[in-house]
């Protein structure tokens, strides 16, 4: 009788031990794994509202006194698009995304096509109205990116 | 010992059970609530940088609206569509018919083709709820001050929240319009130079005179009243000359008058290009009011 009692008692403080266990061990596992969606998730939501906001800041940007960069991408069609506006909106992209490997385009075509490499990370869009054309009025633009590892 | 085993077994059920349940929770539920509440936090930030996109782009639109409203209400002879009650030459309008003249209403034309044009452009971001509901033009020593406003302000929403930024827009762009217009009325509405240039160059003419020496004397003072400068070009072409049946020297003419802004804007007709806007219209006119073409 002695003996069953204290087994009882023992086996009471080894089930009560591996409840607890469980449990904390349930609690650690979700708290954990919470953080880490929490993490990913705000990874993701501070990637895309920045690449939103690298394009914005791009179309911001002023060429020169009378010209900016929404101007040469959206009446670039007319404009013209030489090397030198080209090589103003890579150094800008550059340095607003600190990147060195990045897209540009359309629905249908390259603005700025990458070079020798192959931009993915993140994508940014903007609407730009173009000149009145009732066919075409808006166009999407996106800026796609991988931003430099240091 | 046989009391204790089922009560472990019920232990060991419950916390096999709690464990699964807390694994679930972790795994989905957990998921759910943070996801719903970041992907708020996204669509929140996206519109945001998407307002700022439209803030960016709005003065852009009202350019472009401008430049081709311009365009097409002087290509239709200062109206956007020719009304019926005004008298007519080749689709366009005459805008004086000897004493009597058809002043079109051109700046308010401009102003209701460029709102047009203007909420076209809102409407085609599906995302955004905009609408203008008025257009001014107003002379700015060389400029032109150009504003849209709406009753409403921009929106952009979705079902749980909705983000509003103030809908006016204002931009100054170079333009000749009101110089070009101020001439257009004082040499066409205002007072009929034309008229009075051949009456003029016909005093030395009497009923006898030759025929083809009077409509030289016609050809060359229309060409004397045309008129250009850096801004503006203004052309004549005389389309017909009527003499009086009775007396050579009292003539009916219709003109086709061409004033051209020598500002150039992109603008669409067919493709986009450069191109001036050069405002149309006819004049008929006499030396002798009381004699008009047929």
């Amino acid at each position: 009788m002695v003996w069953n009692k204290s087994l009882a008692v023992l086996t009471f403080v080894l089930i009560g031990l591996i409840v607890n266990a469980f449990l904390i061990l349930s609690f650690a596992i979700f708290v954990f794994t919470y953080k880490y969606h929490i993490y990913t998730d705000l990874v993701f939501e501070y990637d895309k509202s920045f690449s939103d906001l690298v394009m914005v800041s791009l179309l911001r940007l002023n060429y020169n006194e009378s010209y900016s960069a929404y101007r040469i991408l959206s009446e670039r069609n007319v404009n013209g698009f030489n090397d030198e506006m080209k090589n103003f909106l890579i150094e800008k992209i550059g340095l607003l995304a600190d990147t060195n490997c990045f897209r540009l385009v359309n629905k249908t075509s390259f603005i700025l096509p990458p070079q020798n490499c192959e931009p993915k990370e993140y994508p940014g869009t903007a609407f730009i109205f173009k000149p009145y054309n009732p066919n075409n009025l808006i166009e999407e633009i996106t800026l796609t990116y991988n931003r430099v590892r240091r | 010992m046989k009391g204790i085993g089922p009560v472990a077994i019920a232990l060991l059920i419950t916390v096999f059970g709690l464990s699964a349940e807390a694994i679930y929770m972790n795994l989905f539920i957990g998921t759910r609530v943070s996801r719903s509440i970041v992907s708020q936090e996204v669509e929140i930030i996206k519109a945001v940088n998407r307002m700022e996109m439209v803030k960016i782009g709005l003065p852009y639109a009202l350019e472009y609206s401008f430049s081709q409203a311009i365009y097409d209400v002087f290509k239709n002879g200062g109206y956007t569509k020719l009304p019926d009650n005004i008298p007519k030459y080749n689709n366009l309008p005459i805008w004086r018919e000897y004493d009597k003249i058809y002043p079109p209403n051109i700046e308010e034309n401009i102003e209701k083709l460029t709102l047009i044009y203007l909420n076209q452009y809102t409407k085609s971001l599906e995302f955004l709820d905009a609408s203008y509901n008025e257009v001014d033009i107003s002379e700015s020593e060389e400029c032109l001050n150009i504003k849209a406003g709406g009753n409403q302000d921009l929106k952009i929403s979705s079902n749980f929240f909705s983000l509003y930024e103030t809908s006016n827009i204002s931009i100054s762009i170079k333009s000749n319009f009101f110089n070009l217009y101020k001439l257009a009325k004082e040499r066409f509405l205002d007072n009929d130079s034309i008229g009075e240039a051949i009456s003029r160059s016909l005093q030395s003419f009497d009923c006898s005179s030759n025929k083809d020496s009077i409509r030289a004397t016609i050809e060359q003072t229309i060409k004397n009243t045309e008129f250009f400068d850096d801004k503006i070009t203004l052309s004549l072409n005389c389309i017909d000359v009527v003499f009086k049946p009775t007396c050579n020297s009292t003539v009916a003419l219709i003109v086709e008058v061409s004033i051209k802004d020598n500002f150039k804007y992109i603008v669409y007709d067919g493709t986009n290009d450069y191109r001036n806007p050069e405002l149309k219209f006819f004049v008929k006119t006499s030396n002798d009011y009381s004699f008009t073409l047929v």
